[in-house]
């Protein structure tokens, strides 16, 4: 009775705060216990695993090319050529993956007993993670009945890592040559021997003994850089108003861009930077898509009178060594066509790396700008190369072996001078700058304490814009509008990121011009 | 080439090393690094597989050891770092094993041994292709050798190797490979006899499992047919059969059998038809429908893209020359027959009467058969028969004419 008494005692308020608490305790608990049966029940089952590596093994990015010669014996044609390259590359990614997953039953496939027996004999404690970008293939041999073939693998560039107990314990490159005998066995080409003829390894070196390694681009567009450089070049960044960041090129409309263009033009800009995220390039049909819209808006940008300063490989997948063939792939297929415009005057390879080092670790990330600019280089060697870091302090990193330093700067503008100088005082005399990305966000709701007005955005932009002038830097300002919509899986969920990443534009989500943006017009 | 110098270099070491009354596998370093953190000691810098592959370590780190095939990371203890065998699998690899002293991701040494492939080992692999060949169409066979020893490295170039064909009639010859690129390979060109020739191939112990390389016949040099019976008439329900002679290609093997060939028959009014036959001991035949009426036709026999035969005239000559027909007085019965061959014979059952007459000016054709060489036609059954004067009767392409009597 006492207990009722109490109970009948305490005021409304407290048994509704009560029961809102129960519930919402309960909606917790129940949500968490949702969260742990979700954990334990997703994630790929024994045969998802079987399909992807399957599909990972054919999917093998490696460049597989024949030298243009014939061997001795039967006509290597075409059909055969292609036939037993892909036989050949998707082999060594059945043996790359059996050395990195373990997983030796797709050996069997593309090798002979005797190989497989000797392929399969790995050490299980130790996890070997190996790429190669490129065969080259030298026909020797192909029998008269077109059953047996021998070949060189040459030139074979393969870089490896060597980890144990989640420790990497080595990571180094060999250069080497390869004997190879393959025989078309029950319909299948199976590789019957390969013998490795001459071998160099080559330790990973630090990015300090990277730089001049590789010979910087002197291409015959010098002017051309020096134009999109120099203190009179003003360019802007550029997404769509309503299709920012992810949302860019799905969906990517050439009327939109003749518009923002033409608007570009207008408000005095000379250049352009833009981004192409990475994507599977290996998928044809997407690959296609990409090409297509990149080709239009390049045409578009060139057609306005507009250089153009693409970013490549925003938002990447990963820094992992055995995605490097992937990244090549997709690196090949992006500049192929960027290539054939000459008013792209310099391609930016990454947007911020040094953001993603606190992720990823110093290493992986340096050793994917050394690989990245190295590929670059080889293969497109008259494209000038770049790379946007998020702070003039670290900008100095892979200068040697690019054609410009860029960096981005949202700092104080009365800190811009000195961190510049002190940026300068880290590179040679006669090394171009560039500054990729500036500006100020407008956002200023009143619950937002340190938002800035559009004349604070003016006077912001005003003066890095002046102090980069009289540094004789070019100068891109971040962006060309506000944005309506922010996509989830870039910015989250928090307001206070979302509001002023969508209000940095020079021009208003209802297309207004803000006072910045007539800076650039007079 | 370069790693049986190397092999022959450590060889004359080795000898000189025992001749000194040294131990060429002693635990002295021969080789090492200045490193003073730690440096990989080496007895020996060449081994042949199969080797006992011993290093020492001097300091501090692991030793990372990479063959062709495999990657290891070693970390022997206290007295064992001083020298310690690297697993078998490592001797077994032909061709340059790493040796790389790693502390804390640092490398500290690296070193390089080179393993020397073995001599042949037991069984040869042997590829020949394709296994049949023509002696007349300028086809050729090829065998490809590949020496390995025992652990299936392949062996060092200019490996000899020797290779045997035998025939049928037990000619033997022989003659001598040398490896290039890991292989060696040999062409065989047509021959003039036809037949199965055993290919075999050794080298030391090492013996390949012997080959059969099949050289078949070629197309037929000549054709010749001819008419297999005598006599030849028409008539639906006979055949006549031609055959060619025995065939033999231009080097006087026997055809093969199942060689396809087309007999084209040519008609006296010049229809074309082909019958086609394949062979079989060295003959072809094709059996003809007669026609149904007299005259000559040709045959010709031929190798599809190849040999034409001569042309075959076959002259049919017709089966009737005459018949008896008569007509009772009351034009109701036609009596046919009996009706006899060329041969004194009743003619077939079933062979075909044709009457034919007019009605309202136009041609009507009624079809019967003979039995036993005779047919008794009621003509009052047949409508509209008497509207003209006559019928006529058909028999074999003899034509007779009716008169209805008055």
């Amino acid at each position: 009775m006492e207990a009722i008494a109490r109970t009948e005692k305490r005021p409304l308020w407290s048994r509704i705060l009560r029961r809102i608490v129960i519930l919402v305790a309960m909606g917790i608990a129940l949500t968490q216990v949702a969260r742990l049966w979700n954990y334990f029940n997703t994630g790929a089952d024994q045969s998802e695993i079987l399909f992807r590596t399957i599909e990972q093994i054919k999917r093998s990015p490696s460049v597989v090319e024949w030298a243009d010669t014939q061997p001795e014996g039967a006509f290597f044609d075409n059909y055969s050529r292609d036939l037993i390259g892909e036989r050949y590359g998707e082999a060594w990614q059945a043996w790359n993956n059996s050395l990195d997953m373990h997983r030796t039953e797709f050996l069997r496939d593309y090798f002979v007993d005797s190989l497989v027996i000797r392929l399969s004999d790995i050490d299980r404690g130790l996890q070997v993670r190996r790429v190669v970008l490129r065969h080259h293939l030298v026909p020797v041999l192909f029998s008269v009945d077109k059953q047996v073939i021998v070949f060189r693998d040459e030139g074979l560039d393969i870089r490896r890592e060597i980890w144990r107990d989640g420790i990497l314990m080595a990571e180094d490159r060999e250069q080497c040559d390869f004997l190879v005998v393959m025989a078309l066995t029950e319909g299948r080409w199976l590789v019957q021997h390969m013998k490795k003829l001459d071998d160099t390894f080559v330790p990973s070196a630090k990015p300090d003994d990277w730089e001049g390694a590789v010979p910087v681009w002197s291409g015959s567009d010098d002017e051309q850089l020096e134009v999109v450089l120099d203190a009179f070049s003003i360019g802007v960044n550029y997404y769509p108003r309503y299709s920012p960041w992810t949302l860019f090129w799905d969906q990517y409309s050439a009327d939109t861009t003749l518009r923002d263009m033409e608007l570009v033009h207008n408000l005095g800009f000379r250049a352009v930077r833009f981004f192409i995220p990475y994507y599977d390039s290996r998928d044809p049909v997407l690959a296609e898509k990409m090409a297509d819209k990149i080709f239009s808006f390049l045409s578009i940008g060139h057609d306005a009178g507009l250089y153009m300063m693409p970013t490549l490989f925003d938002f990447p997948a990963s820094y992992e060594i055995t995605d490097f063939p992937a990244f090549n792939h997709y690196l090949q297929s992006v500049m192929e066509i960027i290539e054939a415009f000459r008013h792209v005057v310099i391609v930016d390879l990454k947007n911020e790396p040094d953001l993603d080092v606190s992720v990823y670790g110093n290493e992986k990330v340096e050793r994917w700008i050394d690989f990245i600019v190295e590929q670059a280089r080889v293969q497109f060697p008259e494209v000038p190369l770049t790379i946007g870091w998020s702070d003039p302090s670290v900008a100095h990193h892979f200068a040697g072996r690019l054609d410009a330093v860029s960096f981005h700067f949202y700092g104080d503008a009365d800190q811009f001078d000195a961190k510049l100088s002190d940026l300068r005082t880290k590179l040679d005399e006669d090394t171009r700058i560039v500054l990729s990305e500036y500006g100020r966000s407008t956002f200023d709701p009143l619950w937002f304490p340190i938002g800035h007005s559009a004349q604070d955005q003016l006077t912001y932009v005003a003066s890095i814009f002046e102090s980069s002038r009289a540094a004789g830097i070019g100068t891109f300002v971040w962006c060309l509008y506000d944005y309506a919509v922010m996509p989830d899986e870039v910015f989250g969920w928090k307001p206070w990121i979302r509001g002023p990443q969508s209000r940095f534009g020079l021009v208003d989500q209802y297309g207004i011009m803000k006072p910045a943006a007539r800076l650039f017009v007079d | 080439m370069r790693s049986t110098v190397e092999y022959m270099i450590a060889t004359i070491l080795m000898i000189l090393c025992v001749a000194c009354g040294g131990d060429y596998q002693s635990e002295a370093p021969t080789v090492s690094s200045d490193s003073p953190e730690g440096f990989i000691r080496l007895v020996d810098t060449i081994f042949r597989v199969g080797e006992p592959v011993h290093v020492g370590l001097q300091g501090a780190g692991c030793l990372l050891v990479t063959s062709s095939w495999h990657e290891r990371f070693l970390c022997p203890e206290g007295d064992q770092r001083a020298s310690f065998q690297l697993p078998e699998t490592f001797n077994q690899t032909a061709g340059k094993l790493h040796l790389a002293l790693y502390e804390g991701g640092r490398l500290l040494d690296r070193r390089i041994i080179a393993v020397v492939a073995g001599q042949p080992y037991r069984k040869l692999a042997g590829y020949l292709g394709p296994k049949t060949i023509s002696v007349d169409r300028g086809e050729i066979a090829q065998l490809i050798a590949i020496p390995t020893d025992r652990y299936y490295n392949l062996c060092e170039d200019s490996t000899m190797i020797e290779v045997t064909q035998v025939s049928l009639e037990s000619s033997q010859n022989t003659s001598y490979l040398s490896t290039e690129s890991g292989v060696a390979y040999a062409y065989f060109e047509p021959m003039t006899r036809a037949g199965e020739v055993r290919i075999g191939a050794k080298t030391g112990t090492a013996a390949m499992r012997s080959k059969t390389l099949l050289y078949t016949p070629g197309i037929p040099g000549r054709i010749r047919v001819y008419k297999a019976e005598g006599q030849t008439f028409t008539g639906e329900q006979r055949e006549t059969t031609v055959v060619t002679e025995p065939m033999t290609d231009r080097f006087g093997n026997r055809v093969t059998d199942g060689l396809h060939m087309d007999f084209v028959v040519t008609g006296a009014r010049g229809g074309t038809s082909i019958i086609q036959a394949t062979t079989a001991n060295g003959v072809a035949s094709a059996v003809i429908p007669n026609p149904d009426l007299g005259g000559e036709i040709t045959v010709l026999a031929r190798v599809p893209g190849g040999t034409t035969s001569n042309t075959l005239a076959i002259n049919f000559l017709p089966e009737i020359t005459d018949f008896i027909v008569s007509l009772d007085p009351g034009n109701e019965w036609l009596k046919i027959g009996p009706v006899v061959n060329t041969l004194r014979s009743l003619v077939a059952d079933g062979t075909e009467v044709e009457l034919a007459f007019t009605i309202d000016g136009e041609k009507r054709v009624r079809k019967f058969e003979l039995i036993n060489g005779m047919l008794d036609l009621f003509l009052a059954s047949i409508p509209g028969l008497y509207e003209n004067g006559g019928c006529d009767v058909t028999i074999s392409s003899i034509t007779k004419e009716i008169r209805w009597k008055q």
